[in-house]
């Protein structure tokens, strides 16, 4: 490939990219993709909420006054950090929705660290306080209704299998996903911070 | 909050006034795949931060620092996604099929340091040296010398291809 023949293939992309447009017709484009942005938003917060009530309510319909203490505690318990999760998930995707990108540069970029903390956090939250005792519920729930030790043992044996899962997941993300971002923007705060000090006074 | 009418004609002669500009950032700050994405973020994180402006500073520095934020959010949004989906297709052929002049433009222009990307660029752009001895403040001699090792290792790089 020579590099003449890729020069005029970018000209003749950035000629088709840079076309007049009237402001007017930008005007309305845009006002409608920023409501179907607002709309797509909310239509996906809400069904996310209603899947999770739905998942809950079904959980909280096996509930039986006849059933065992400890298998009714259980599924209370597991229902409450269900719960919880969900909302904690909710809250966050709401905070992290407001964005400030007129601010200076540097202020921006401690926002977005402030957001991507804020993940991080919950994630960890979630796997570390609301996670294991969901299937310690989950499994004293199932226990206390179980007619046989085989069985006591298969319902341990799925929510350590679940409990793996899950949290290998949590690994996953926050390696892949969260630290990367994070790493990039400490660089780049360290950077503002070296650029300030390096300036004279 | 600002009258919507008045937020209407803000932005209109804004972006009448910047298209360009627009234009220059979203070229430099994403994939050639996603050029006009990040034009429609910046105008959309405008559009939205119009409401809060109170005329401070100009209206086209407050523009510029919506676009300068919004695409540097769009660009690591960007980088992470690409890294993420390299992971899942790691095979070659794939690479290889997908490779056409402008993708080879950003995977050579990727591998440039500093100086040689802007060199790279506008010379892109179609720049004469006398023109990018002034835009980058770097003698003539300098970016002759920086151009031609430029051409050379794009060569070796796409001989095959």
């Amino acid at each position: 490939m020579e590099l003449e023949q890729v020069k005029a293939a970018w000209q003749r992309e950035k000629a088709m990219y840079f076309h007049e447009v009237d402001p007017k017709a930008i005007l309305a484009d845009t006002k409608q993709k920023a409501m179907k942005r607002h709309r797509d938003f909310n239509r996906q917060q809400m069904t996310q909420i209603l899947c999770g009530l739905l998942c809950l309510g079904m959980m909280a319909s096996g509930y039986r006054r006849a059933d065992p203490p400890i298998s009714n505690a259980g599924l209370v318990l597991m229902l409450l950090c269900l719960a919880l999760m969900l909302a904690g998930s909710v809250i966050l995707k709401y905070r992290l929705r407001v964005s400030h990108p007129w601010l200076p540069e540097k202020e921006f970029v401690a926002e977005e660290r402030e957001k991507i903390a804020a993940r991080i956090a919950l994630l960890r939250r979630n796997v570390k306080w609301f996670l294991i005792p969901a299937l310690l519920g989950f499994v004293a729930w199932q226990a206390g209704l179980a007619h046989s030790a085989k069985m006591v043992i298969a319902l341990v044996v799925v929510a350590t299998l679940a409990c793996a899962g899950i949290f290998w997941f949590y690994r996953w993300k926050l390696r892949k996903d969260l630290l990367p971002i994070l790493e990039d923007i400490d660089r780049e705060l360290e950077y503002f911070r070296n650029s300030s000090k390096s300036r004279p006074e | 909050m600002i009258d919507p009418r008045e937020k209407d004609r803000l932005f209109a002669e804004t972006i009448a006034r910047n298209n360009r500009r627009l234009g220059v950032i979203a070229r430099n700050n994403a994939p050639i795949d996603s050029w006009q994405d990040l034009e429609q973020e910046i105008k959309i994180a405008f559009w939205e931060s119009l409401d809060t402006y109170r005329e401070r500073s100009s209206l086209g520095t407050f523009f510029f620092s919506v676009a300068k934020n919004t695409a540097k959010e769009f660009r690591r949004k960007n980088h992470n996604a690409r890294k993420r989906d390299e992971s899942f297709y790691p095979n070659p052929v794939f690479v290889e099929l997908d490779r056409d002049p402008l993708r080879a433009v950003e995977e050579f222009r990727a591998t440039l340091g500093g100086l040689d990307w802007q060199v790279f660029t506008l010379y892109l752009d179609d720049l004469s040296y006398a023109e990018m001895s002034a835009a980058l403040g770097v003698e003539e001699a300098n970016l002759r010398k920086r151009m031609s090792r430029i051409k050379e290792q794009f060569k070796e790089k796409y001989r095959d291809f």
